[in-house]
């Protein structure tokens, strides 16, 4: 009657349980459980006993060994390369983040050349007040109805005594109300 | 005369401002003439309460004179140098525009109008944001 002896490799979790039961000719069902608790256990290896991974028999008469170990992330190794690979992604969202503020800083200090046409409307806009003298960034049409196109000034004159410079205010020439 | 933009935007005004205005002149009376000094440019803003704030300003002087019965039209340019940016926060960019003219005889009488047609852009300015 041959004798069969369960382990686990130490830095891929430690090994709770193992349950050996005969299958058929050449099965052997295993129920294992690791240390983890929680950790998915991947594929289950039955191997020869000659790798020094496995446990040695060699002493107890050559006999077979069961192998057992878990391939799921929770494994060392693959936690290691887990975590290698969130690091390389981690340090290239902060490349990529670097690279949108300076997108970011390029775009809110771009400088925007404005052309307003100064256009006068009979319906005010209203800020601060009706305004109906605007500045506009786009010449109304031509036939616009709301709208004066020339105001002049009320006459200005000096009278004998006084001298020279005059400023004045402006006043409608027309209007047209709608 | 004050223009307020009916624009509304965060940015600040910055480097230079350049205008183009264009205005005519003539003399109403039947002798005399009329003689025309310099534009003003006001750049500012308006806040809420309607109020008009000059920041910077500059003249567009150009010497003349005449004795037309119909208007003459003149067209100026005048840059406006920003020296430090000004902010249209809760403002807007507003522009006010002061021509100066006068008679040299008390029997002579001006009238000035400035053109902003309808269908063109006889009189504009452009400003620089950021």
């Amino acid at each position: 009657m041959a004798e069969i002896i369960c382990g686990a490799d130490p830095t891929q979790g430690g090994l709770n349980s193992v349950h050996v039961k005969k299958g058929s000719i050449n099965k052997l069902y295993v129920n294992a459980e690791i240390s983890g608790g929680t950790e998915t256990i991947g594929n289950v290896k039955i191997e020869d006993a000659a790798t020094t991974t496995k446990a040695n028999v060699e002493v107890d008469g050559g006999k077979n060994a069961i192998y057992v170990r878990s391939n799921s992330l929770a494994t060392l190794a693959l936690q290691n390369q887990h975590q290698t690979n969130l690091t390389n992604i981690s340090n290239k969202l902060t490349t990529t983040n670097t690279s949108l503020s300076e997108i970011n800083v390029k775009v809110t200090k771009e400088v925007v050349r404005k052309i307003y046409v100064f256009q006068q409307v009979t319906n005010p806009y209203v800020f601060g007040g009706n305004n109906e003298r605007l500045l506009m960034e786009n010449p109304s049409p031509s036939n616009l109805i709301n709208g004066v196109d020339f105001f002049a000034s009320l006459l200005f004159q000096i009278r004998p005594v006084q001298v020279c410079m005059i400023w004045f205010l402006f006043a409608p020439k027309k209007q047209i109300r709608v | 005369m004050v223009f307020v933009c009916t624009e509304k935007t965060n940015k600040s005004i910055t480097h230079s401002t350049r205008s183009v205005i264009t205005i005519g002149i003539k003399r109403n009376s039947t002798d005399g003439t009329v003689h025309f000094d310099k534009i003003k440019m006001n750049i500012g803003y308006i806040n809420s309460a309607g109020t008009f704030t000059s920041v910077y300003n500059a003249d567009a002087t150009h010497t003349f004179s005449t004795t037309s019965g119909t208007y003459v039209r003149l067209c100026l340019q005048d840059f406006v140098g920003i020296a430090n940016d000004y902010s249209l926060v809760d403002m807007r960019f507003a522009v006010r525009v002061n021509v100066f003219a006068w008679v040299d005889s008390a029997t002579t009488i001006g009238q000035l109008g400035m053109y902003y047609t309808r269908g063109s852009a006889d009189s504009y300015v452009e400003v620089e944001l950021k």
